[in-house]
Formats: structure tokens, C-alpha cells, sequence
């Protein structure tokens, strides 16, 4: 499930994917629900014309033609290439009406593989969104986004997108999962995290606890170069572990100002009931696992994850969706409360104007006093990892921090920089693009545990 | 999941039409072997251009050009095939012997040409660093931290050897080219310490649990390095491996 305000009207709506690893019988309609504003929401999955009978569990919404509207991409599951079986991914162009055309033939990018994720980032930083696939069964693909492909340069013309993930060094691990694009090290550029989910059982995970050699296929953490090339640092940055990832999702834990991660481990059945791990990112170097300081280690299925100040107290809690797909796995989702590290924070939730409303893809540059000069902290606006999804409203630890020098957005399709100044911390403003001054939003908080 | 062994078929090599032609060339003429075998049904056809594609395809990569035939040669070879479809007889005579064996010593020479030009080149800077990362692209490989190339395919969940076990593998080795077999390499059902085998087994047997079959390429560091090489095996080339892990003899390490 994933969130987008497609219609620009101010109201999240929401993506429902659907048949994931059902194969042949995987052909359920995705639902997309418009939110009302009123607290309702109406099912306009076919007159929007995304009626989608593919297995899938992960799409990802960006703008990619930069007309302002949120398209839809979707990566779908072939769990093997007969021409009946074949599920072909499928890009959905928004034409600004409320409803979708479907150009993934025309734009080149119908590949037909086992993929299990789709997220999105301008890896380039040349203002416009890229794709990155994640799949089961072979080389992962980065689409780099090259904008109008023919004579027709609108946004309705078709677009160019060239698979640079061999040139880029972003091609392992072989069998890959949950994906996401984060800045862990603050230099501005996007990097990326793929996880591994191939196992011969569940001694490949003892083995990797122990230090022992095994085939298990591990994460991989790669690093921007901010050339178009990406270095793989999991092992320097302490990630090259065999984490079996299907849901995961990025955050600052402890509001440090470097983004941690979460993800949720296992197989849908009851033969790899392995911890959910936790990585806080230590000052953009290296992570450590703090799954059992932290007291993270879930052992139930874990699926989609997500980080978010659900009690505004400015510490950023997660929600953790636990679970397999046997009864023996039922069990709650869970949500961790932050007791919090005493870190100062800002949060912002964007507004685009001529970006689209959500301001997804919008990019987001913090700086504040370092000692005798300053620090950058980089984010940007979308929901994060591939298999669960955290608000739009950007949650910014800002460390021992006690000002704001300024905050600069970029926003994609007016290419404007946008310099804020006078903002407090521990403070959510709201800033609309173009708009010189943020508003204050006063945040009501409440106590954990509730009563 | 099937395990890939595509550089394992018989390859479209001179000596592949050598050996499986000669022991047809040898037996019942083609009267006969239709008299024994009922014609198979008919494919279903193709553009010509797919046919001629595939005699191309077929010639360039058996290297039948190094054979240096004139026209006149060619024009009779390809008469040789009509012939077999034809169901006419073609008698496998003398000469045809000598140049059998004529093509056999000069594939031969060829095979070992290219063995030696390849494994040569593996002494060029970046070389072996290639090799590895398209034969891991093409192969499906992972690599670990030391660089052994890998990919197992489950076997029975559980057991695996640890360094102080014994385990019983077989293994098929090639040299790099993936088609030059190497004998002196391969063994069937052997009881060896995991500890007291080349580097990259030791770590690679230990991915495997058994009835687990594995593909590795062993670099030259993780084989025989600096010691003496086998004869007959290119010194400072990698080394492609087929294992199975048949058995587990030991103290039972493994987690």
C-alpha cells in the first residue's frame, strides 16, 4: 500500500497492490482510493483507468514527465516468463484529469521478471525522477530518466528511459527484495540500499551470525558517487549481512541528523523465524545493529515497515506490520514507541505548486552550526523503502543542533531553490512552493503509553 | 530450479563434430539407421534465413573456417550433408579417415592454442578481474570477501560441514573456458578434510548443505597460487568447479 495525492486536491489518497507471489492466481485488481477530504474514501480504480490484473506488491508514484501530476509505476511479478504467465511492469501516465495512460510499452520499460520492488530517485540530481527495479531473478535495473524521446517534447510525448544499472555498479545481489533510496552520509546525493532474499534455510542465517561461510545472498549498501556510478560499501559500512529483507523503511531514530533503518525478515512460512534488525547509522560511516539494544528483534514474519512521529512528540516511532502468510504466523502488527535521546528536530511538511501538491520528489537541504563552520542534513519527500510506507511530512533530526541557519528545497518541476530562514527548532512548519515565508503548524502531542 | 550448465553442453567445436560423427560415420549406413529408427515428425518450418543462419552459426563457432577448405571442399562437405538428409548413402573411406584425422590433430593444436592464449592472457592487468565479473554476470555468480565465485542450489535443508569435518564430494572441473575438461580435477564420491582442501573449497564447501550442487570459480589465488600446478592445468588461470556435496562425515559443526 502506498500513499499519493494523484488528483493535486490536498488530500492523501492511497494504492492498494494486490497477488503478490500468487502467480497465476495473482490476478487481483490494485485499488486506487481517492480520499473525499471528509473522512471517506471512493474506490476510482476503473474510471481512472489503473484496472490492473497483475500479481505486485510494490509501485512507486513520481513524476516522471515533471507536468506536475504523480504517474504510477508498478512492478509486477512473473514468476515465469510463458507468454500466458507474463505479468509486464506498467508505467501509468497522469493526464491531470483524475485519469491514467498506460505507456509502458511506448516509454520501453514492460520488462517482464520476478521484480519485487520499484522506488524512485533523481540519482543523477539532473531534476529528473529515476527508477530503480528490484527483482528475484536476475540483474537488478536503473532506469535512468532521459527525458521526451521523440519530436513530441510535452509531457505526453513518449519518454526515454536507458538501463544504466551495469554501468552504474548497482547489479547484485542476484535474488533482491526491499530497496529503498536514502542520503545516508548527508553528501546530497541519493545512495542505495538492496536487500538479499535467497536462503538455502535458515543455517545460512546462523552461519552469517557466526562469521561462517554461506550462499545466502546479502544486502548491499551502494554509495553515490555523484558521477552516475555507485561504490558497494556494505561491507565497510557494515551491512553486508544476510538480512532475508522483505518490508524495510529509513529514519532518524534518535534524531542525529543521519538516517537508521528498520527492516523486517523472515519467509512467509514458519521454517525462518529470524529477528527483525535495526541499524542506527553512525555519523554517515557505518551502521551498527541495535537490534537487541533497542529491543527490536521481532521474531514473527516481518513485513512492511514504516517511520513516523505517530504522538508528535519530534521522536520518530515505527510500525512494524508482523505476520506470515500461515496461520500458525498470525500475529499483531506492532508499534514501537520512541522514548526519545534528546536530540533537537524540525519537521516540514512540503506543499507544491508547480511540483505536484505532495511535493514527492521535492528535495530538501538543512543546515545548521557545526562548530566553527556548518552541517547539511539532506532528505527528500516520498515514502521511503519499497514495502511500507512513512508520511510525506519530513521528520529532520537535527543532533545538538539549537538553530536553523536556513533550509533550501528544490522543487523538480519549477527548478526553483527555495531558501527558508528564521525557523525554529522542535517545530513543524508547513512550506508551500514559491512562498518566501513557512507557516508554523502548532503539533498536538500526547504521552505514550495512551490510556 | 535447475542448475545452469550451459558451458558444459558439447559446444559447436570441430571436435564435437569429430566425436559424435565418427562413431556414426562408423556404424550402419543411413538405410539402415532409418529402418531402424522411424523418421521423427517434421519440425514445423521456418524462414529459410533461420536455416542458413543457424549453418553460419554453427560454422563459425566450430571454427570450420580454420579448416581452410576451398570452395570446391565446401560445396562436397555440404553434399555430404544433403546426402544424410537425403537418405543416400555417402561411403566413409580411407580418406575420409585421414582427414578425420586431419581435422582431429588440427582441433587439437586449436584447442590448445586457445587454451594457452587465454591463459596467458589471464597475466594482463585487469584480466582476471574481468573474467570473473562475466562469468559472474553470465552465470548468475555471487562472490565472497576472498573473491570465490559462487552459486549453490539448495540441496536438503540442515546439515552443513564445518572446516574440522570430512565430507564426500564429486566434482567436475574445467579449466576456464569452461569447456577443456580437466580430469586430474575431477573426482567422484572423495572423502576429504574440508580444512585440507584448496582455499575456495574450503570456504565454498561450507555454503552447502547435502545434495546441494554448486557452481565455483576458483581465482588463482584460491586454488593452487603460488605451488605447483597440476599438468596439464594452465598455471595463474581460474578454475571452474561442479560440486555436490554427497555426505557430511564429522563432528556435526555446522549450525
Amino acid at each position: 500500500m502506498i500513499q499519493c495525492d494523484y488528483n493535486n486536491d490536498g488530500f492523501m489518497d492511497v494504492f492498494v497492490l494486490r497477488g503478490a507471489w500468487l502467480a497465476t492466481e495473482g490476478a487481483y485488481p490494485s485499488s486506487l482510493l481517492r480520499n473525499n477530504g471528509d473522512g471517506t474514501f471512493t474506490d476510482v480504480t476503473e474510471e481512472a483507468g489503473l484496472m490492473s490484473l497483475h500479481p505486485t506488491n510494490s509501485a512507486v508514484w513520481f513524476d516522471y514527465n515533471g507536468d506536475g501530476w504523480l504517474d504510477l509505476f508498478i512492478a509486477n511479478e512473473s514468476r515465469d516468463l510463458r507468454d500466458e504467465n507474463r505479468n509486464p511492469c506498467e508505467l501509468f501516465r497522469n493526464n491531470g484529469d483524475g485519469t491514467f495512460t498506460d505507456v509502458s510499452k511506448e516509454c520501453g520499460v514492460d520488462f517482464v521478471g520476478f521484480f519485487k520492488a520499484v522506488v524512485s530517485a533523481d540519482f543523477n540530481n539532473d531534476g529528473r525522477p529515476d527508477l530503480f527495479l528490484s527483482r528475484l531473478d536476475g540483474a537488478k535495473i536503473l532506469l535512468r530518466n532521459d527525458g521526451p524521446a521523440g519530436a513530441d517534447r510535452s509531457p505526453r510525448g513518449p519518454w526515454k528511459f536507458t538501463d544504466v544499472a551495469e554501468a552504474a555498479g548497482v547489479t547484485d545481489p542476484p535474488a533482491s527484495f526491499t530497496c529503498w533510496f536514502f542520503d545516508y552520509d548527508n553528501d546530497g546525493w541519493p545512495d542505495l540500499m538492496v536487500n538479499g532474499f535467497r536462503i538455502q534455510d535458515v543455517g545460512d542465517i546462523a552461519a552469517d551470525y557466526l562469521g561462517r561461510p554461506h550462499a545466502g545472498q546479502k544486502a548491499h549498501l551502494y554509495h553515490n558517487n555523484g558521477d552516475g556510478t555507485f561504490t558497494d560499501v556494505s561491507k565497510e559500512c557494515g551491512v553486508n549481512k544476510l538480512l532475508v529483507t522483505m518490508g524495510g523503511n529509513f529514519g532518524d531514530l534518535d534524531n542525529d541528523g543521519w538516517l537508521d533503518f528498520y527492516v523486517g525478515t523472515g519467509n512467509p512460512d514458519l521454517t525462518t523465524l529470524v529477528p527483525n534488525r535495526m541499524f542506527r547509522n553512525d555519523g554517515g560511516k557505518r551502521f551498527q545493529d541495535v537490534t537487541t539494544s533497542g529491543g527490536f528483534g521481532q521474531l514473527q514474519k516481518g513485513h512492511g515497515i514504516a517511520f513516523a512521529d505517530i504522538n508528535n512528540d519530534g521522536e520518530v516511532d515505527i510500525f512494524s506490520k508482523l505476520g506470515g502468510a500461515v496461520e500458525g504466523d498470525h500475529y499483531p502488527s506492532q508499534l514501537f514507541a520512541n522514548p526519545g535521546h534528546g536530540n533537537n528536530w524540525i519537521k516540514l511538511k512540503l506543499e507544491g505548486v508547480k511540483t505536484n501538491r505532495a511535493a514527492i520528489g521535492a528535495r530538501i537541504k538543512v543546515v545548521v552550526p557545526d562548530g566553527d563552520g556548518e552541517r547539511a542534513i539532506y532528505r527528500t519527500v516520498g515514502s521511503g523503502g519499497s514495502f511500507g510506507a512513512s508520511p510525506m511530512r519530513q521528520e529532520i533530526g537535527l543532533g545538538q543542533a539549537r538553530v536553523v541557519k536556513r533550509v533550501e528545497i528544490f522543487w523538480p518541476v519549477s527548478g526553483l531553490t527555495q531558501t527558508v530562514t528564521g525557523l525554529e527548532i522542535n517545530r513543524l512548519y508547513r512550506i508551500r512552493e514559491g512562498v518566501a515565508a513557512a507557516t508554523p503548524v502548532e503539533l498536538k502531542s500526547f504521552k505514550w503509553p495512551v490510556k | 530450479m535447475t542448475f545452469p550448465r550451459p558451458i558444459f553442453l558439447p559446444g559447436l567445436s570441430l571436435r564435437w563434430l569429430l566425436v559424435l560423427g565418427a562413431p556414426l560415420a562408423a556404424a550402419a549406413g543411413p538405410a539402415d539407421s532409418a529402418a531402424a529408427n522411424p523418421p521423427a515428425p517434421a519440425m514445423p518450418a521456418y524462414p529459410l534465413q533461420a536455416y542458413a543462419a543457424v549453418g553460419f552459426t554453427l560454422t563459425k563457432a566450430g571454427h570450420l573456417r580454420e579448416l581452410g577448405w576451398n570452395d570446391e571442399q565446401i560445396t562436397a562437405f555440404v553434399e555430404g550433408v544433403r546426402a544424410a538428409f537425403r537418405e543416400k548413402d555417402c561411403v566413409f573411406d580411407d580418406a575420409a579417415r585421414r582427414l578425420q584425422a586431419e581435422i582431429a590433430r588440427r582441433a587439437a593444436e586449436l584447442e590448445t592454442r586457445e587454451r594457452q592464449e587465454a591463459a596467458a592472457a589471464f597475466a594482463q592487468p585487469g584480466r582476471l578481474e574481468q573474467y570473473l565479473k562475466e562469468m559472474c554476470k553470465r552465470h548468475n555468480l555471487q562472490r565472497t570477501d576472498s573473491g570465490l565465485c559462487y552459486n549453490v542450489q539448495s540441496g536438503r535443508p540442515g546439515i552443513r560441514p564445518g572446516p574440522d569435518d570430512e565430507v564426500v564430494v564429486s566434482c567436475i572441473a574445467t579449466a576456464a573456458d569452461g569447456k577443456t575438461r580437466l580430469p586430474q580435477l575431477s573426482s567422484t564420491h572423495v572423502r576429504v578434510k574440508v580444512s585440507g582442501v584448496l582455499p575456495g573449497f574450503v570456504e565454498g564447501f561450507q555454503m552447502m548443505t547435502v545434495g546441494s550442487q554448486a557452481m565455483f570459480i576458483l581465482p588463482p589465488a584460491l586454488s593452487f597460487g603460488d605451488h605447483k600446478w597440476p599438468d596439464g592445468v594452465d598455471r595463474g588461470t581460474p578454475l571452474i568447479f561442479f560440486v555436490t556435496l554427497d555426505e557430511v562425515i564429522g563432528a556435526g559443526t555446522s549450525p
